[in-house]
């Protein structure tokens, strides 16, 4: 038996005679947790909603443990795929104790079974105390926690999350993510998470698709979508972006204002103008480097800087120092680029 | 769901549709029947004092409970005096006394059972001279009585209006040296539009549904006309005429309602309320004495003479009898309400999970059923029911008398018919604010819609259901003229009791069966009042 749980194969959906997603291919691995990321509207909860069986497809076909639950004319029942669902707005029913709300979907077990998952659950979410509340009488984290634990009580072979944390406070969510991505593992579930924010989905994933022109354009793991974008979109939506002009000098050498760097220019000829990805960390501020730029702009951001700077030719880049390098407006600071490797787009 | 299910259910739908559309239908197509002599007498001699007399009527009860209402809710929303918080509810009481008995009340003030009488007589001994000081049994009259008794509505729809929007933009007005008078009229005003139309209909409506007081007031209107046509002259084909245009006068109302609100919110756009203290005027004495008044005149005036009639006739009272009247109007309201709300809770229900034109446009019809006066519907009802109890004796062999007319069956229908209003406004928007999450979330842990229905709808809808039951059991409690045409022989409920104590000049044994009247519908008053004051800020 292969080890993927969820597999979509060109999958479209419709939605009130719109194409909201063609063609979309994607692979789940068993265990991993995998972010939806893309613009607003661009389908992710359309996606989330076909995969757990509230949505038709009108092509293609949808895998769980390799078996097909969705071939756009035949569709296997909600019920029967043994998904778990978290709503952006949660659901919790409110006219049920904590306790109640999970044990919701374990109906089918005996009060004693039902009420030892429903116990476990509670003491690793730490909602131990507010088992006999209402859900109006928690706070916001506490009923995102009962809502885990409800999705999970009944073992899902899948998980899957619309936009969990976006209610939430730094403090409150950084804890929270913790926890669940624990619990999730440790209860060995795939889970599909929709999110908007990029750490989020850094902190929980371990691969992320990212939806972009009713596709998923790349899936990838964080780094490499973070270093290794294939579009300028992608690189822009996962952090600060500069694009430096570049000269290709040979089949693995670029030169720009910041010097020579070795990279592939495969599909591109000698002397092509093309733009080299640059992000701030990739920026390293050195009095003794060769190259020098002039801050014309900086945020203070706590623990560092985030400066702009100005290049001889008057192009642009970001760079992070740290807080106690503390530059002027109009200084003129040593600069060098530490790239891993060297991401090229067309001019 | 399955494609059985979809069809029954739509079967369902479509039945109910029917039964809502026969009456309407059946009145207007009965308007192209030949013409009698009776209606060719209307139409000389009484339709223009209908139309006139109508149009009178509903004009200057609307002006002045739309004046009193929006300024009632204007000064207690904006300023602070002594007793505000008092007159807040105070003002809405008059909602409690059905227009007929406030009538019957007036009517009986300067009479020589009256408090006015006998106060004047025994201190000053002036009873002959204030019997003979006013008469308010005409036109005049009815637009009193409609004001003092329908301005509640106007008021209670623009409280909530005029305190959900910050202060801080009356303030702006301030600001700008807009004096109180511009800033009514020129900020106040435009946010209460919405109500203010809303309550215009809802009196319009009512005015010209009202029968008893029409009645009893000697005024001809449509209302009188129609169940005179029917009753008095005998003639179908009259009645019938005169309903199609009291329905289509109406239906007008009604989309002109729609129309005006258009795409349009006036609603707080920011949602912010800045709170601040209100304003204590210079003139705050001329508040209390304003308010004061209106309550006065409004409620407890009424009370004193409930009070006074039942000491007057205390031992008249014939306690079986009203033991009999309770529970003959308590059981016909307890089933009506119970009847209507499983019937509203299954269309709303089905149109929460069918979700199609069909469903979507029952919901819209059935809330129309509240438009059609009681008087309309009930003449609307008989004669199809007379139909079908021919067509059913030539296929059975069967006398078809009594088979439905005069049946605790036909009443329901058309108790089904008027009142669906409330109760599918208030289940449909119950559902509506239930997120779609909770269905689908039941799915996927493998819930039946049914189940779902039993396990969550419910328990959430539970406090809407027990609302829109217990307004349906008052409304129909206080129900008057489909009662008094439709119900079955021999079968009394406290309103009719109290007409036919009215008609046979009784007035005086209307305190004890008018009282209970009064403190039945106090019930949804003080729930309605509760709940929209708690939620006016200030």
């Amino acid at each position: 038996m292969s080890d993927t749980k969820l597999k979509l194969e060109k999958v479209n959906i419709t939605l009130d005679s719109k194409v909201v997603l063609n063609n979309v291919n994607l692979e789940v691995i068993d265990g991993d947790i995998v972010s939806l990321m893309g613009s607003s509207a661009s389908g992710k909860t359309s996606l989330i909603r076909s995969i757990a069986g509230f949505h038709n497809i009108t092509a293609g076909y949808i895998y769980i443990d390799e078996k097909i639950v969705d071939d756009s004319k035949k569709r296997e029942d909600v019920s029967k795929r043994n998904v778990g669902v978290i709503f952006q707005d949660l659901a919790l029913f409110p006219h049920l104790t904590v306790r109640e709300n999970i044990c919701f979907g374990l109906n089918t077990l005996s009060k004693k079974q039902q009420f030892d998952r429903a116990e476990k659950l509670e003491e690793i979410l730490n909602i131990v105390d507010i088992k006999h509340r209402y859900p109006d009488q928690i706070s916001g984290g506490q009923q995102q926690r009962v809502a885990i634990a409800r999705a999970i009580a009944p073992g899902p072979k899948l998980l899957l999350l619309d936009e969990p944390f976006s209610a939430l406070d730094y403090e409150l969510k950084d804890g929270l993510m913790n926890d669940i991505k624990k619990l999730i593992k440790s209860e060995k579930i795939t889970a599909i998470l929709i999110t908007h924010s990029t750490e989020e989905a850094f902190k929980m994933s371990d691969k992320i698709a990212f939806i972009s022109e009713n596709t998923i354009i790349q899936y990838a793991d964080p780094y490499d979508l973070y270093h290794k974008p294939v579009s300028k979109e992608i690189a822009n939506f996962f952090g600060i972006s500069s694009y430096i002009k570049a000269t290709v000098k040979d089949s693995s050498h670029l030169s720009s204002v910041l010097g020579d760097f070795v990279a592939s220019t495969e599909g591109y000829n000698k002397g092509d103008e093309v733009r080299m990805l640059v992000r701030p960390d990739d920026i390293i501020h050195d009095d003794h480097a060769i190259a020098s730029a002039k801050v014309i702009e900086k945020t203070f951001r706590g623990s560092d800087f985030l400066y702009r700077l100005e290049l001889k030719d008057k192009q642009t880049v970001y760079c992070y120092a740290p807080s106690h390098h503390n530059h002027s407006l109009n200084e003129v600071i040593g600069v060098k680029l530490d790239l891993d490797h060297l991401i090229v787009f067309e001019d | 769901m399955s494609n059985k299910t979809d069809t029954l259910n739509n079967s369902l739908t479509l039945i109910f549709v029917l039964i809502f559309l026969v009456p309407v239908v059946f009145i207007f197509l009965n308007i192209f029947s030949e013409s009698s002599e009776v209606w060719l007498h209307i139409q000389t001699y009484l339709l223009q004092d209908y139309v006139v007399n109508s149009l009178i009527i509903v004009i200057f009860v609307a002006a002045f409970t739309v004046i009193i209402g929006t300024s009632l809710a204007w000064i207690v929303s904006m300023y602070e005096f002594p007793g505000v918080n008092a007159f807040k509810w105070l003002l809405i009481l008059p909602m409690a006394i059905p227009t007929y008995v406030n009538g019957y009340i007036y009517s009986g003030l300067n009479e020589t059972s009256g408090l006015l009488f006998n106060v004047m007589d025994y201190y000053f001994g002036l009873g002959p001279y204030v019997y003979n000081l006013y008469d308010i049994q005409n036109i005049y009259g009815v637009i009193f009585i409609m004001t003092i008794s329908l301005y509640p509505y106007v008021y209670l729809l623009c409280l909530p209006a005029f305190a959900n929007h910050s202060y801080s933009v009356f303030e702006v007005g301030k600001s700008v040296g807009l004096n109180t008078y511009q800033r009514l009229t020129k900020i106040a005003l435009p946010i209460v539009r919405p109500s203010v139309v809303a309550g215009i209909s809802f009196v319009i409506m009512e005015t010209l549904a009202e029968y008893a007081t029409m009645e009893y007031f000697g005024v001809p209107t449509f209302a009188t006309g129609i169940f005179r046509a029917w009753f008095v002259l005998g003639d179908e084909v009259s009645s019938f005429r005169l309903s199609s245009i009291l329905l289509t006068l109406v239906f007008f109302l009604i989309y002109f309602e729609e129309m005006s609100r258009g795409n349009r919110k006036f609603d707080n756009p920011t949602n912010k309320i800045y709170e601040r203290k209100k304003e204590v005027p210079k003139n705050k004495t001329q508040l209390v004495i304003l308010c004061s008044l209106i309550v006065f005149f409004g409620s407890i005036l009424q009370f004193f003479q409930i009070f006074y009639w039942i000491s007057y006739s205390l031992d008249r009272v014939n306690i079986l009898l009203i033991l009999e009247l309770i529970t003959s109007s308590a059981s016909i309201a307890l089933i009506g309400a119970i009847v209507i709300v499983l019937f509203t809770l299954n269309i709303a229900f089905i149109s929460r999970v069918t979700k199609n034109i069909l469903t979507r446009l029952s919901i819209k019809i059935f809330s129309l059923g509240y438009a059609i006066p009681g008087v309309v519907l009930a003449v609307g009802i008989i004669t199809p029911t007379s139909y079908i109890e021919k067509a059913i004796s030539s296929v059975l062999d069967y006398p078809p008398e009594n088979l439905l007319s005069g049946t605790f069956f036909l009443l329901l229908i058309a108790y089904l018919v008027r009142f669906s209003t409330i109760s599918i406004k208030t289940i449909d928007s119950g559902f509506n604010k239930i997120s779609n999450s909770y269905d689908l979330l039941a799915s996927s842990f493998g819930y039946s819609k049914l189940q779902t229905l039993i396990r969550v709808h419910l328990p959430i809808l539970l406090p809407t259901i027990s609302s829109a039951t217990i307004l349906l059991f008052v409304d129909i409690v206080k129900e008057l003229p489909m009662t008094l045409i439709l119900r079955p022989f021999n079968f009394n409920t406290l309103p009719v009791h109290l007409y036919e104590l009215a008609e046979a000049e009784n007035l005086s044994s209307i305190g004890l069966p008018g009282l209970i009247l009064i403190i039945i519908c106090l019930i949804p008053v003080i729930i309605l009042s509760k709940g929209i004051i708690k939620n006016v800020r200030h």
